[in-house]
């Protein structure tokens, strides 16, 4: 093999795509030839160094809570939403049957539950408590900022004395991320059934959100290191994505879809991690 | 019965998903961050495309590379967002224009930080960027790139080669404007 033949493939050889045969003929080449094995030496440590680079680098990792996450949200998928969606398409004689599997699913799903099987239930991902949490966050946002909505428009100036800060805490990345038309209605301090939250209300296009932070418990922040995963459920048929941020439980509360809700946790949560 | 028999199904269904396609997650992430070049549209991005594949994961063949199947998806899921967003240019195929712009391959010094490679490969033009993230960094073959981007073989090999003399004259430029190689050159002489 002459230099020129090398150079013409030298890229092949680079990929480890070139058949066994001319493989050998190039290694032999290599072998005789210091000024091909200099160069051909250069080529391969920059692909080294751009491999690393990019492997290693901080800002191509993936977030290990948008991971949890996504995963927690294709298991559902998989096999939570499409199992109702199944059954659901009008044959009225599948309906007990669905019933008494739901039910059967249910005190399954509970027993697995209590009895700590792996990659079981939504709590295996939560374990720092938020699931047991998310009920009081959305009979909150159903007491308080559905029922009270035209109080929050008279009062939405005056009620809270720090509602500078969580509207540059809150509105501010929401608004960069979505539109400037989103509002802050309220934020005030609130109870539900023994649970006191700091409660932020906000209007969404036609859409009431809250967002609370539980003053009553502490929850675990991370387990071995990794940020808490960002997990969402129903409840009460309003969506309920909860994340932990300062040992405090946050809850977005919301009639949007699930993807939206999340979405709009996910920005709250990464804007808090780089502000915190 | 029935309902019972399917619901086993579902669940082997996300299993085989599970452990086929969740282990490429970080590299899935890792070539979005290189498409959408923020973070936020990067995770919509691995999101649009895992849910993609869970849907078509009847068409995925076992034992194949199920990362350049995913990577395929991904790629395809860019171009949708991309078209969505009305930003979707016309790439003139500077292939030719670039091959007879470089003269010389220069040596790169060891100096330069990993974030200026980081740096020059995200300003190569994105035809070759992206072959040469798949190939260089995510280490798929050239067919399996050529499947993914749906350009020929032989185009992969010319757009790769290229990228690769681009970012090395990038490099070697940047290292002579801050004054890094030259006792390698000395050394040289």
């Amino acid at each position: 093999m002459k230099c020129r033949e090398f150079r013409e493939i030298s890229e092949s050889y680079l990929s480890d795509e070139l058949l066994v045969e001319t493989h050998h003929q190039v290694n032999h080449h290599l072998e005789h030839c210091s000024e091909c094995r200099t160069d051909f030496a250069s080529r391969r440590a920059l692909r080294r160094r751009v491999s690393s680079a990019a492997v290693n680098a901080a800002e191509f990792q993936i977030d290990p809570s948008f991971a949890t996450g996504l995963k927690s949200r294709l298991r559902e998928d998989a096999l939570g939403a499409g199992f109702w969606t199944k059954f659901s398409t009008g044959r009225r004689v599948l309906i007990p049957i669905v019933a008494s599997l739901l039910i059967a699913f249910g005190f399954g799903s509970y027993y697995l539950n209590s009895s700590g099987v792996d990659g079981i239930t939504v709590k295996d991902t939560v374990s720092n408590g938020l699931a047991e949490l998310a009920h009081f966050a959305s009979g909150n946002h159903k007491d308080c900022a559905l029922e009270k909505l035209a109080r929050w428009e008279r009062m939405s100036e005056t009620d809270y004395p720090e509602k500078a800060a969580y509207s540059e805490k809150i509105l501010a990345p929401l608004k960069e991320k979505y539109s400037d038309s989103i509002e802050m209605l309220s934020v005030h301090d609130c109870e539900f059934r023994g649970k006191e939250f700091t409660h932020v209300v906000i209007r969404n296009g036609r859409n009431i959100v809250s967002v609370f932070f539980d003053k009553t418990d502490e929850v675990a922040e991370s387990r071995d290191g990794v940020p808490s995963p960002i997990t969402s459920e129903i409840e009460d048929g309003l969506q309920v994505a909860s994340f932990a941020q300062d040992k405090r439980a946050v809850f977005v509360v919301s009639d949007l879809s699930e993807t939206e809700n999340l979405h709009m946790a996910r920005v709250l949560s990464h804007s808090f991690r780089q502000t915190s | 019965m029935l309902g019972i028999k399917w619901l086993e199904n579902r669940e082997d269904k996300w299993r085989n998903f599970e452990s086929e396609a969740m282990p490429f997650l970080p590299d899935l992430f890792r070539t979005a961050m290189w498409l959408a070049r923020n973070r936020d549209e990067a995770e919509d991005l691995v999101q649009e495309t895992m849910f993609q594949a869970m849907r078509s994961f009847h068409s995925y063949q076992m034992g194949t590379n199920c990362k350049a199947w995913l990577t395929r998806i991904l790629y395809v899921q860019n171009v949708r967002r991309l078209r969505k967003m009305l930003k979707l240019k016309l790439v003139q195929d500077v292939d030719d224009e670039i091959a007879h712009t470089i003269p010389f391959e220069p040596q790169i010094p060891s100096e330069i930080s990993d974030e200026e490679v980081i740096a020059a490969i995200g300003r190569l033009p994105e035809i070759y960027r992206i072959v040469l993230v798949l190939a260089d960094i995510e280490e798929l073959s050239y067919k399996e790139i050529s499947s993914i981007v749906d350009i020929p073989m032989g185009t992969v090999m010319s757009r790769l080669s290229r990228g690769r003399r681009v970012l090395r004259i990038e490099l070697a430029d940047y290292a002579s404007r801050h004054g890094f190689g030259d006792q390698e050159k000395a050394a040289a002489r």
